[in-house]
């Protein structure tokens, strides 16, 4: 009976987990998560455009992530930083053993803005910065060959 | 015991008494009215009590002033034509502002050779916390001969008019920044000074010209108060002259930790377009000093902020460069916009509309939605205006204001000179008698003085009081209205004071007297930050101002209600909120400033106790951090040492204590409470915005050690390693014997290093040295020697590849095409021989595929062709071995 109740009670907190937005964002997998999955994953999107920046790729956007797809394929994710991870002292501690590099963001449209990305090319993982604020604005998964 | 059945039933038997004996309870309801009177008076004595205490500001700016009293005043040198008499002029208004920051706190030590206990504590300050943005780096100073902080800035500017070094102090003492007279760039890239852009410069190529301090002069007078004394701001630079910011398209930039940097493109222009340059920079961190009060970053990262302007934000990360793009858009519509600039972004928006507003109001008006325009008058003016009309009722106000406080002493003067009887009521049928009593006129004769006094007043103190009385043409209209309605009043007032008389007789003379009380038992600014932590600030503070002064017209019973209507109405305009506000946030900026040199200093001592720990590669970061250390990776080890004793320390080291030393002693002004919460607001963003600062120099101070350090460890390493051949032993590649080293190199590297990660010092120092040793001649020869005998190993395991694969193929021919007897034995022999010789060259195909298993392939795989041709020379070994196999 009380293994009976653990289990019941770990199938309900696993449900819920596996129900949360975090969980179905991480579902989303650059390079092999296609535009219907997506939608699946994560609802209709507010916006499903061609992006303004590159006609070859879409862009879905809903209120927490951004999802930019080519060929039917995910080619980046764009999501909010959890608290913790909102500090850029975060990532550069968690991966200080991989390579990191770390370049002022293209100055061309915003340019008064003091933006810096740290990318972590072997991890796939792309952090955007605004120095002003000291704050992680973005957290950005892409495809790795 | 005393349980509610216990109360219920003592509550019915007192009921039961009562009611026998109506004596006990009439006692009972006179003791309960008594204890209520007796209540109310308490409450009211001690309200009164609390909240008519003079605020610890109030009192140490008393003291100041009285200081100052007893300095020739400096309006006496001042003109609007700005003749010899200037520097005389800026020389007294900076001895004023030198006393107004005077906090008995002396720092001591040494700067260029000049002893900081001789200058005022402001001063000193300056020169402390800012000696590394004062003259060229490369050369060291000896300012002893100095008697005060001008004559620093004059030596360096090299200007016998002394008017450089008071225009950059006077910056400084009304902003809380310095105006930089460094060769020193921050963030530029070369580490070394006076280059800058990949140029060389002169150090008099990075110095603003006369004119240009002349209108930081200006600029300084005309700043609103919220973009004065910014704790986040600290400094402002001139890239050389002729160069453009590094890594900026624009003529100036706010950088995130207080510089602000513009080029000459920025500055050398008509002097509006330099005002409104410069204090859209600065009203980038007033942007961000507000935001923090409102628990946001930015103001213009607000979502408030960005529905009204319509603005959206659109990103984009191109996957195969792995650059990171965005850009801001908005629908409002073009013409709403007051430059190209703002169309950027809403930060840029923001601090342009700040600007504009107050040095371009005419563009400001004709372009702004009014409901933003509301926003930037209230939230960054305290609701003031500059444009004609806008600078009209700012100076009648003043004018009005400046009555409203001295129509007591001038009534007081003239009754004390002009009444013989000097109890009103005895005088009162005299003074009805008539309009024209000499008491009338005394009043009446001293307008035209006290028009004259304020007007020069307004020149002095306003950054548009000359022009607004002496450029008829863009300000007569308003000037010539502003004196006929400051006549008008005055004369009313008088008038309305002599019918007051007349019909209110000693009514009026308590009415005055009251004022009076009023004015100096109430501190404005005490009751503002008393109301500052409330919800709706302006409801508390004119609430409580109207009680405290019902309490003091209670006082007097003879007065009647509808007079007592009109003295709280004349009374309660005398210190508006709006004033008010700005007054008691002057003060405790003025109070503070000291406190920046106090708080660098203890900052600077936690951050120095935190390294003496030394750094630790396995420590992980402690979360959540009060300091992150911004862009920089910091060890952890030390990111959570310096945390954990942020909040403890910081704020014990700097206490927030003025002093004054006089005859009788010495006097201590310490912030109570609700004064210490109102001033700590201001310091929000200081002492991180500090951390920042040290951890920029420390940065860049770690890297500078590095090359120096390196330099000299390379030569030692290089020692060490080239007579280690343990390095070169078994090795198939120079890559491993360069992996060892860097594995060994390790013991090179400086004890503590807490700004890089190893990885880091790998890649810029580690692998440097490690790839120089593998190219000395002698190592770079028993390398190759070394190589090649392990080439040769190699090839000959590959060798045997061939000879297995070899062997397979041929043992298959030979079961294909069996040696038989009789008929197809010719045949069968010669198709047996073509397979034979046909399957070397499929062996060798084989063998090549095996060999990209083996586990050495990755050092050798460049070396195919090579191996191919090796293998094929054993072709007439192998294959006539195969052919004429030996039984």
């Amino acid at each position: 009976m009380k293994m009976t109740k653990a289990l019941v009670t770990f199938t309900f907190i696993f449900t819920l987990i596996g129900c949360t937005r975090q969980f179905q964002i991480a579902r989303v997998v650059p390079g092999k998560t296609t535009t219907l999955q997506v939608i699946r994953y994560l609802d209709e999107p507010r916006v499903f455009n061609k992006s303004s920046f590159n006609q070859a790729e879409e862009v879905l956007i809903w209120d927490d992530v951004v999802v930019q797809m080519r060929d039917d394929l995910v080619t980046s994710v764009h999501r909010q930083p959890a608290s913790h991870e909102k500090s850029l002292q975060f990532w550069r501690q968690e991966y200080k053993d991989d390579k990191q590099n770390f370049n002022k963001v293209s100055s061309r449209f915003a340019s008064t803005e003091h933006i810096w990305q740290l990318d972590f090319p072997s991890k796939g993982v792309n952090v955007v910065y605004d120095e002003t604020k000291d704050e992680v604005i973005k957290v950005v998964y892409y495809y790795v060959d | 015991m005393w349980t509610k059945k216990y109360w219920r039933v003592q509550t019915k038997l007192a009921a039961k008494k009562l009611k026998k004996s109506p004596q006990i309870a009439i006692y009972s309801a006179m003791g309960v009215a008594f204890l209520a009177v007796c209540g109310l008076f308490t409450y009211e004595y001690h309200f009164f009590k609390t909240h008519t205490k003079v605020s610890t500001l109030t009192q140490w700016q008393y003291i100041q002033k009285t200081v100052n009293q007893r300095m020739p005043a400096s309006s006496e040198s001042f003109s609007c034509n700005h003749n010899g008499t200037q520097i005389d002029h800026l020389r007294k208004e900076v001895q004023k502002l030198e006393r107004k920051y005077q906090t008995g706190s002396v720092i001591e030590g040494t700067v260029f050779g000049l002893d900081l206990t001789r200058l005022p504590s402001i001063g000193a300050q300056l020169l402390a916390d800012h000696k590394s943005l004062i003259g060229d780096q490369s050369k060291t100073y000896d300012f002893s001969g100095c008697k005060d902080v001008p004559c620093v800035f004059n030596k360096i500017y090299q200007d016998e008019s002394e008017l450089s070094g008071y225009y950059i102090y006077y910056w400084y003492l009304k902003t809380g920044s310095i105006i930089s007279s460094t060769n020193f760039i921050p963030n530029q890239e070369s580490h070394l000074v006076g280059h800058y852009n990949n140029r060389v410069f002169n150090f008099e190529d990075y110095l603003f010209s006369k004119q240009k301090l002349k209108n930081f002069y200006f600029l300084a007078k005309s700043l609103p108060e919220k973009l004065t004394y910014i704790p986040l701001f600290k400094s402002i630079h001139k890239v050389p002259a002729g160069s453009r910011i590094e890594g900026e398209r624009n003529c100036s930039s706010a950088l995130p930790n207080g510089q602000i940097l513009v080029t000459d493109q920025c500055i050398n222009t008509d002097d509006m377009n330099f005002y409104v340059n410069i204090t859209k920079e600065i009203a980038k961190y007033a942007d961000r000093q507000e935001g923090l009060k409102r628990k946001v970053t930015r103001l213009s990262g607000e979502a408030q902020w960005l529905d009204q302007s319509l603005w959206t934000k659109e990103s984009y990360f191109d996957f195969s460069s792995h650059r990171f793009t965005y850009r801001w858009q908005t629908q409002l519509p073009q013409e709403n916009f007051l430059d190209r600039k703002s169309l950027s972004s809403p930060t840029e928006q923001l601090a342009s509309l700040i600007a504009n507003y107050r040095f371009n109001p005419t563009k400001f008006n004709a372009r702004t939605p009014r409901d933003i325009a509301n926003y930037i008058k209230s939230d960054f003016y305290h609701n003031k205006a500059f444009d004609s009309n806008g600078l009209y009722y700012l100076y009648l106000n003043k004018s009005l204001n400046e009555w409203a406080k001295q129509e007591n002493k001038v009534w007081s003067d003239c009754i004390e000179n002009h009444l013989e009887e000097k109890d009103l009521q005895k005088s009162n049928r005299n003074l009805a008698s008539t309009l024209e009593h000499p008491l009338y006129q005394c009043v009446e004769n001293k307008i035209p003085g006290f028009i004259d006094h304020t007007v020069k007043k307004i020149q002095k103190d306003s950054f548009e009081g000359c022009k607004f009385f002496g450029d008829l043409e863009k300000y007569g209209h308003v000037s010539e209205r502003y004196f006929t309605a400051l006549n008008k009043f005055l004369i009313e007032k008088v008038l309305q004071r002599k019918i007051e008389i007349q019909k209110h007789g000693e009514e009026v003379l308590i009415g005055q007297q009251i004022k009076q009380k009023f004015i100096e038992s109430v501190d404005p600014k005490s009751i503002y930050i008393k109301c500052y932590g409330d919800i709706n600030t302006r409801y508390c503070y004119e609430n409580k101002m109207s009680k405290l002064l019902g309490h003091i017209i209670t006082t007097s019973t003879s007065m009647s209600d509808y007079y007592k209507d009109i003295v709280r109405e004349d009374i309660l305009n005398l210190y508006p909120y709006d004033e008010i506000k700005l007054k008691s946030r002057e003060a405790v900026k003025m109070f503070l400033a000291p406190y920046t040199t106090r708080l660098t200093q203890a900052a600077t001592k936690l951050w120095d106790t935190c390294k003496v720990q030394g750094m630790d590669h396995d420590v992980k970061i402690d979360l959540p951090m009060t300091f992150s250390g911004g862009r920089y990776y910091i060890n952890a080890k030390l990111i959570n040492c310096i945390n954990d004793k942020i909040d403890k320390e910081i704020y014990d080291l700097a206490q927030l204590t003025a002093f004054h030393k006089n005859s009788d002693g010495r006097v201590e002004f310490k912030l109570n409470r609700e004064e210490k919460d109102f001033a700590l607001s201001f310091l929000k963003g200081n002492l991180l915005q500090t951390l920042n600062n040290i951890l920029d120099k420390e940065y860049q101070s770690e890297k500078v050690m590095f090359n120096d350090y390196f330099r000299r460890a390379k030569v030692g390493a290089l020692n060490e390693f080239s007579s280690r051949d343990d390095f070169i032993k078994g090795i198939y590649a120079a890559s491993q014997v360069e992996n060892m080293c860097l594995k060994e190199i390790k013991k090179f590297y400086p004890e503590n290093y807490f700004y890089h990660t190893k990885q880091d010092v790998d890649k810029r120092f580690g692998r440097s040295i490690c790839s120089i040793y593998i190219k000395m001649p002698n190592v770079s020869e028993k390398i190759n020697k070394e190589i090649t005998s392990q080439w040769q190993v190699h090839r000959d395991e590959i060798v045997k590849y061939l000879e297995k694969n070899y062997t397979n193929l041929v043992e298959d021919c030979r079961s294909d095409y069996p040696e038989i007897e009789g008929y197809g034995k010719a045949k069968n022999a010669q198709l047996r021989n073509t397979c034979i010789q046909l399957s070397y060259t499929q062996a060798i195909s084989e063998s090549l595929k095996d060999w990209r298993g083996h586990k050495h392939y990755k050092y050798f795989y460049n070396k195919q062709e090579a191996l191919q041709r090796y293998l094929d020379s054993k072709r007439r070994t192998f294959v006539s071995e195969a052919l004429n196999p030996k039984i």
